[in-house]
């Protein structure tokens, strides 16, 4: 998603303990110390400010900020008296108008191609949940295949062993087709949620570009730029809320994965004290 | 390590509660027989093996689950390969087109009054 996640904890943790060491076995180690905290502080720098929140917040403030430099001339009209100064008035507003609709077109024009970087992540993520999904069915299909193969030799023993495996292994991964499910759908809100913004701006932008205003032109004005303002938070909360989702739906992912793999050793731990007992038998 | 010693340590391992009560089975009538049958032994080997296989094949499904999971994450990391710098690519365009509209000029406005 952006760099900020491929900074792990861990990676920071690591790279950290990296330096700390440098800093022990270093000769000159008040040195080193500094340099680790130099190199320290421009991690945390690094990680602090390139994270598509902050990215997307830094966007929209220019696009704030330019609209409303564009727009200073908006509230012309109401200030001028007489027909004469109010008919240039007109024209100082309806320049201003005409700039400020530039630059939100421009704003616009900026944010779609923001959210087709947004189309194409979520794709990607589409791509990497239905692999996921694809993996569990296969392992899914693969323990039946194994678990039959071993019931009928346990069976012959006099022993049922394959519901109770397959119990097991159910219970620790039983939340994988859900959590499937949930990146799915979170990313077809997302998708929808653009689709949405993307008709939404449209529909905005038909109304700047047509309405004729004739008077009470600082009023409409105003009216119009809270519109916006309202509208580009929506917006910049919405991509914001979308990143977020992507960061869970990673986190979860990582947390199950290591709560899996501290399992799976558990099991190898038990195969490796099993085969020990059976060597001893063997031996008798 | 007599048959007792055996049954304890056995007893310890964690088995599954089936295996555990088939492998009780035959330890019980090995002690009341003082003595471990070369078929019982050979019974009590393959029931162990039964056990670590299952125990292989969980391990195997948990590993496999759990590199899936681990490559997901991964890739939700790289989804966004290249977005930051297209991001401050359509940030610089956008600024310099919002520049070039604040450098035209209004039309002139008469004196007022």
């Amino acid at each position: 998603m952006t760099r900020v996640q491929k900074i792990t904890i861990m990676e920071l943790l690591s790279f950290l303990y990296k330096i700390m060491a440098e800093g022990v076995f270093a000769n000159a180690a008040l040195a080193a110390q500094e340099k680790g905290r130099e190199r320290a502080k421009a991690v945390k720098e690094k990680v602090q400010t390139i994270g598509l929140g902050e990215k997307v917040k830094g966007f929209f403030s220019r696009v704030k900020t330019g609209a409303e430099a564009a727009g200073r001339f908006l509230g012309g009209a109401d200030v001028f008296v007489g027909a004469v100064a109010q008919e240039t008035g007109k024209n100082v507003a309806e320049f201003g108008r005409t700039q400020w609709n530039r630059a939100m077109e421009a704003g616009e024009k900026a944010l779609d191609a923001v959210e087709d970087w947004g189309e194409k992540t979520g794709s990607r993520i589409d791509g990497a949940v239905d692999n996921l999904a694809r993996r569990y069915t296969e392992t899914q299909q693969n323990l039946t295949r194994r678990v039959g193969a071993l019931t009928t030799s346990a069976a012959a023993l006099g022993i049922r062993t394959g519901a109770a495996i397959e119990g097991r292994i159910a219970d620790v991964v039983h939340g994988i087709p859900a959590f499937v499910t949930e990146v799915k759908r979170d990313n077809a809100q997302s998708k929808a949620d653009r689709a949405e913004a993307r008709r939404s701006r449209a529909e905005q932008r038909a109304v700047r570009r047509e309405e004729k205003i004739e008077a009470n032109y600082a009023e409409r004005i105003r009216q119009l730029q809270e519109q916006q303002a309202a509208a580009m938070a929506r917006n910049e909360a919405r991509m914001v809320k979308e990143s977020s989702r992507h960061i869970d739906s990673r986190d979860a992912a990582r947390g199950q994965a290591a709560e899996l793999g501290r399992r799976a050793s558990e099991k190898r731990q038990q195969q490796r004290t099993w085969g020990g007992l059976r060597n001893l038998i063997a031996a008798i | 390590m007599d048959l007792t010693q055996l049954k304890e340590k056995v007893d310890s391992m964690g088995f599954s509660p089936e295996a555990q009560a088939k492998l009780d089975e035959i330890l019980n009538a090995a002690i009341t027989a003082g003595s471990l049958s070369e078929e019982n032994k050979k019974s009590i080997l393959a029931i162990i093996d039964v056990e670590i296989e299952g125990a292989k094949i969980e391990a195997d499904v948990l590993e496999e689950m759990s590199l899936a999971l681990s490559d997901f994450a991964s890739s939700v990391d790289n989804a966004g390969e290249g977005m930051e710098e297209a991001v401050d690519e359509i940030t610089e365009d956008f600024s310099k087109e919002v520049d070039e509209i604040n450098s035209e000029t209004p039309p002139p406005t008469p004196p007022q009054g």
